[in-house]
């Protein structure tokens, strides 16, 4: 026993030894190892988008393919993550298939392309049947990314429907996993028929259409995440009130909580579409109120002096609202808990109203006016603040008054309102201020917000 | 002035009064010169509104200030980044000279030449010889004059060696699969199989790039410092287990860069079949 006890610490030593060998020895796992770094690529990719070839001799399929292959082409160069190679660089040969593309050429200059989205169009018995692919040229060993097949009603929207989706699938892969808006709706409040009504229309301004007729003025349209129902303001017998309308039903719902006294304007969604939050006056003072997207529940968020409205949704992590308080006296933007906690203060100074939150949560655009104030020389412009850090930068410079930016769900794209002289338009933008164009020629449309998928 | 008493005096008194003083003429100089003064203002106002001559944005220097730095003794950091080239030299080296041309070959004059032996000279190449000679040496160097048999013809001064020029990669960017050859020949191996997705790993880069932010990183973090991370890529494309591999020296560069890894919330889901484990990533971030 005695001779065992001497032993163990020498034969606990080896033991140690061993194991440590044991564990130390590098496990052989069939892993792949990529190494690459900052610094080597982080360019955009150059992508072309080939005209689809056209099959069969259908009369529809001449019209269709023209409206697929400009809505797939614009669809690319808006995602702002392409360097669109021009048609006219494009090799002379339409691609229908994986046997007729000839990679090398549209490798080589002057297309120069490192991805090819391309495939075949074709439309018989009423049905239209797309096959389209995108190629990575560069790789001709194993050059395919994606493959998909399409096959709908043959009609205008829906060659136009199916360029949207590919383009969305190609955006989803080569985008690092996000999801393209080329499905994506704005509502938006326009008066071209006399009152102010909320309307819809695709995210490239396509298909412009009145959602709801009231008759009467209504604000600041505000959709629910999934899609299915229409938060808005809207003026009628009880004043300013915050009404529901129900996309899937096709008629407004009930919304008890934005009815009393007093004004109620600007409602956002949580991002879970579970609550609602609102500005209201109805105990004297516009503060922000929280009720049940059903209408119950309303309760108080802010109590203090002074107007507080327009709040809006941390969608990343639900739990956190910003909004614009008047407390200091010019509407200054703030940030505080879901549960009224927590304020703090974001901008120094100036007049800030409409923030928008990012779908990643990082960011706030808003509507700034830094030098506020008779003969200053500020203008209304869009800025975008990092909310860690507190700084932003301005996104529009010297282009008549901007207000009501709303992000894209993938973060990508902002749309906003600018108002020159007596027309205001809707306009977007990339969310780096960049390829700003107007989305609307009737000059009178108001608040736009981005769908939410 | 007060003085006179009687109606002369009075009159006196108001005549003097009503006397200017000898200022006129000072008035009329000064009045002059004011409305001269005002006039060439106002003038040299009108003219220069009708002859607008507005220099903005043209080729003037635009009246900025220029500064020069006067010394390159700050301690500022330095901005060119550290060439991992090991070819790359600040100070390119001399291109080896130009072949010294043969030495002639000797003929014995006194040997006794055989007929059979004997050669008819070449002319051509001859002439070729005398077109290609070299220039004389100006100065022959005092070492190596000694130690070669021939002078060393100076070396012009554009064969400079060429280096850090060259045209862009045409590289493939797909990775090969790589075997173990049966006499222990190990060459380098990337996986099981190759991740033979190249861009997915050129949206891993942009992704990384876009979630950096060189602002966090210290501005004193010497140029071209790099800090390696590793972490895993899930089949959704989440990454996961990051952690510092190798750091930068720049705590702050290796903080910015593992957040980057952290901020991303999907690289996409992995085009790779699913029975291949998901890849493990070595990233560096460059400031």
């Amino acid at each position: 026993m005695i001779a065992l006890f001497r032993l163990l610490p020498r034969s606990l030593l080896w033991i140690c030894l061993v194991l440590c060998s044991v564990s130390n020895t590098p496990v052989l796992k069939a892993q792949d190892w990529i190494r690459t770094g900052s610094g080597l690529s982080g360019q955009r990719i150059r992508l072309a988008a080939a005209d689809f070839k056209p099959v069969g001799g259908d009369p529809q399929v001449p019209v269709l393919k023209a409206s697929f292959d400009a809505t797939l082409y614009n669809d690319l160069a808006n995602a702002g993550i392409f360097d669109m190679v021009s048609k006219s660089m494009a090799p002379p040969v339409t691609p229908g298939s994986p046997q007729e593309i000839n990679l090398t050429q549209w490798a080589a200059d002057p297309a120069n392309a490192s991805m090819v989205a391309f495939g075949a169009l074709s439309a018989s018995s009423g049905r239209l049947v797309v096959n389209g692919w995108v190629f990575d040229a560069k790789n001709p060993g194993s050059p395919q990314v994606l493959g998909k097949q399409y096959n709908e009603v043959a009609n205008e929207d829906n060659a136009r429907l199916i360029a949207h989706r590919f383009a969305d699938e190609i955006i989803a892969r080569l985008g690092g996993g996000v999801n393209g808006i080329a499905e994506t709706k704005l509502y938006f409040v326009s008066a071209r028929t006399g009152t102010k009504e909320i309307w819809a229309m695709d995210y490239d301004g396509q298909n412009q259409h009145i959602v709801l007729k009231l008759g009467t003025t209504s604000m600041s349209p505000r959709i629910s995440p999934d899609n299915s129902r229409l938060a808005f303001s809207s003026i009628g017998k009880e004043g300013w009130t915050i009404r529901m309308y129900s996309l899937e039903l096709g008629r407004p719902v009930a919304f008890p909580a934005g009815v009393p006294g007093g004004s109620n304007f600007s409602p956002a969604w949580s991002a879970d579409g579970v609550k609602v939050a609102f500005s209201s006056a109805r105990s004297g003072d516009p503060e922000i109120w929280v009720a049940d997207s059903s209408g119950g529940n309303a309760r108080k968020l802010t109590a203090f002096r002074g107007p507080d409205v327009a709040p809006t949704w941390n969608p990343k992590t639900n739990s956190q609202i910003a909004w614009v308080s008047g407390r200091t006296g010019l509407p200054q933007i703030y940030i505080m808990d879901a549960d009224g906690a927590n304020i703090q203060r974001m901008t120094d100074g100036g007049y800030a109203i409409s923030p928008s939150w990012s779908p990643g949560g990082q960011f706030l655009a808003f509507s700034w006016n830094r030098k506020y104030g008779p003969g200053a020389p500020g203008g209304q412009d869009i800025y975008v603040m990092d909310i860690a850090s507190k700084r932003w930068i301005q996104l529009t410079h010297d282009a008549g008054s901007n207000d009501y930016p709303s992000w894209s769900p993938d973060g990508r794209h902002l749309v906003f309102e600018r108002a020159i002289g007596r027309s205001t338009e809707i306009w977007t933008m990339l969310a780096d201020g960049t390829e700003q164009h107007a989305l609307t020629h009737s000059g009178k449309d108001f608040m736009p917000n981005w769908s939410w998928k | 002035m007060s003085t006179y008493l009687d109606a002369s005096g009075q009159f006196g008194r108001i005549e003097r009064e009503f006397t200017r003083d000898p200022i006129g003429r000072s008035m009329f100089v000064a009045i002059l010169f004011h409305a001269l003064l005002f006039g060439g203002v106002i003038g040299f106002a009108l003219l220069e509104g009708l002859f607008p001559h507005n220099q903005w944005g043209g080729a003037n220097d635009g009246g900025a200030i220029a500064v020069q730095l006067v010394s390159n003794a700050l301690p500022l950091p330095q901005d060119r980044p550290p060439n991992d080239n090991v070819l790359a030299t600040e100070k390119p080296s001399e291109a080896p000279a130009p072949p010294a041309p043969k030495a002639q070959a000797t003929v014995d004059q006194t040997a006794i030449p055989i007929p059979a032996k004997i050669e008819a000279p070449k002319k051509q190449a001859d002439k070729h010889q005398e077109a290609i000679k070299p220039p004389k040496p100006v100065v022959a160097p005092p070492v190596s004059s000694k130690a070669s048999p021939y002078t060393k013809p100076n070396p012009k001064l554009d064969n400079r060696a060429q280096f850090g020029e060259q045209s862009s990669s045409q590289m493939q960017r797909s990775a090969q699969t790589a075997t173990t050859s049966a006499n222990g020949q190990v060459s380098v191996t990337s996986g099981s199989k190759g991740f033979n997705y190249p861009w997915y790993i050129a949206g891993i880069q942009r992704k990384m790039l876009e979630n950096t932010y060189r602002g966090e990183v210290d501005p004193r973090t010497p140029a071209g410092s790099r800090a390696y991370i590793l972490f895993v890529i899930r089949r959704d494309g989440t990454p996961t287990t990051a952690s510092l591999d190798k750091s930068s020296g720049s705590p702050t560069l290796d903080r910015a860069c593992l957040r980057a890894a952290q901020r991303v919330d999907t690289f996409g889901p992995l085009p790779s079949p699913p029975v291949d484990a998901p890849p493990n990533v070595s990233y560096y971030c460059e400031y």
